[in-house]
């Protein structure tokens, strides 16, 4: 009932806590049980049903972290690959917090290799070029709003990878994947505290990004503010 | 710096907190208080939930493919390379280096105590031994000479002619060190035809003497009573086993880690 109001309805008239709450739970696939029992004994088939379950989660994951697409499925590869390498090791239930723990230790590695080796990738736009492989355009939002909803994708983007890899880390888990705080401190080793203290950091950076640009995020700020 | 930094009583993470709903019912409560009432906390909380709002809604892209696994994709590791036999036996190894190496310390100990209380028994008798020993080389060495040549000259000791005469290559020396109380340590001439470097043992030229502490100390292996020389051999047998073991615990680690994505 709550999905279907919420559907009709749009995050824009339903009170910012709920639309949260919803969507946050709206990510969370259920596993079987008896999955990730077979899972854990190494059965192939049973872990390529996890892997159907959770590409697209993992891949969004990777690419919001990398921001290549080509850099994301690699990694993405990568997760799945050490996943069933390590599913021996896989204890309780709670698989989805045990895939994104690993995808979250190869991005933290992969973006720690560039810091070290600087690349150039050919898939991020550059500040005067308008590619931008990253987003994907709405079903049919009509031409200027494709633009302007391009536009302002692009820069939470590029705000995103401007950040330190663990506070885009913290971000991405909190913002895009709808983790509570306890799931991102255990997805990456460290502490509510320190969780807390990264989402505070790197999002105090993207509202330097809005700031510059406030006509992006106007549709953002003006409900919102109204709304309280 | 940021506006509410050290002028508010919230901090910057429990607003970060307010705003994803992650403060328990008090703390939420005093924070909403706090932002109703303080203009630039409430821009603040606005920005942030603009900026959460943002990252959310950024689109979600299908995975350009299926990452199913392949067989083929997980074979390298589960089997680590190939080094089945040696991985499997790795544990046994890992237990035949600890066992090697605490038989190899033990050992050596053993050894190092069993030498150091001999030296420690025969060092108090050094003492007393010295005078015993030189009194009757010295009268042995004048039965020797007494009998066959004259000593040269007082005091002076003249070894045996028949133990006087080195290899082809050697002199007959005239040392002034060689006086009465070094006589045991008078290298062993060998006999005649015998090579430089080899020199036996002649029954004549060394008569063992009760409390002869130089005799018996100059060959302890070839007059070992049993223990030491066993000792050196477990000793040395351990230390290989050790290094052979753990040498490859070491690499079967070395290779496992290589592997490991």
């Amino acid at each position: 009932m709550l999905r279907w109001w919420l559907d009709v309805a749009g995050p824009r008239f339903v009170p910012a806590y709920l639309w949260s709450l919803e969507w946050r739970v709206s990510k969370r696939p259920e596993v079987d049980e008896e999955l990730v029992d077979r899972v854990r004994q190494g059965d192939l088939d049973a872990f390529n049903q996890i892997v159907a379950i959770f590409q697209d989660r993992i891949y969004n994951l990777c690419l919001r972290m990398l921001g290549s697409p080509q850099a994301a499925e690699d990694a993405a590869q990568d997760t799945f690959v050490s996943a069933y390498r390590n599913a021996g090791k896989l204890r309780g239930a709670n698989v989805r917090s045990w895939l994104f723990r690993i995808a979250s230790n190869t991005c933290i590695d992969e973006v720690r290799k560039r810091q070290r080796r600087p690349v150039i990738s050919l898939d991020r736009p550059s500040s005067d070029d308008d590619a931008r492989p990253v987003d994907v355009p709405d079903e049919d939002p009509g031409p200027e709003k494709r633009t302007l909803q391009g536009e302002l994708h692009s820069a939470v983007q590029e705000a995103l990878l401007d950040l330190p890899g663990d506070q885009r880390l913290a971000v991405t888990l909190c913002d895009l994947e709808g983790f509570q705080y306890e799931e991102i401190a255990d997805a990456m080793g460290t502490s509510v505290g320190t969780v807390k203290s990264r989402i505070s950091r790197g999002r105090a950076r993207l509202r330097e990004a809005i700031r510059e640009r406030p006509e992006l995020f106007a549709q953002y700020l003006r409900p919102i503010s109204e709304g309280g | 710096m940021p506006f509410w930094r050290n002028r508010h009583a919230v901090r910057a993470e429990e607003l970060g907190a307010f705003v994803d709903g992650e403060l328990d019912d008090i703390e939420s409560r005093r924070v909403e208080r706090h932002v109703e009432s303080c203009a630039p906390c409430s821009e603040a909380v606005a920005e942030l939930r603009a900026v959460s709002r943002a990252v959310s809604e950024l689109p979600d892209v299908p995975a350009p493919r299926s990452f199913a696994l392949r067989q083929t994709d997980v074979l390298p590791a589960p089997a680590s390379g190939g080094m089945g036999l040696f991985g499997s036996l790795q544990p046994l190894l890992s237990g035949v280096a600890a066992i090697a190496i605490i038989t190899f310390v033990v050992l050596a100990g053993v050894d190092i105590s069993s030498d150091s209380s001999q030296d420690d028994n025969s060092s108090a008798a050094v003492l007393a031994d010295d005078i015993e020993s030189q009194q009757l080389s010295e009268a042995e060495r004048r039965g020797v000479a007494d009998g066959d040549v004259a000593p040269e000259a007082g005091d002076e000791y003249a070894p045996p002619q028949d133990a006087d005469a080195f290899g082809s290559g050697g002199t007959p020396q005239d040392d002034s060190e060689s006086s009465a109380g070094e006589y045991a340590e008078e290298p062993v001439a060998p006999e005649p035809g015998v090579s430089p470097g080899e020199i036996t043992e002649d029954p004549q030229a060394r008569v063992p003497a009760p409390g002869d502490r130089e005799t018996t100390s100059a060959a302890p292996l070839a007059d070992d009573d049993g223990d030491g020389t066993g000792l050196r051999v477990a000793e040395g047998a351990a230390a290989a086993v050790a290094i052979v073991a753990g040498g490859s615990v070491l690499l079967i680690w070395w290779r496992r880690r290589s592997n490991v994505v």
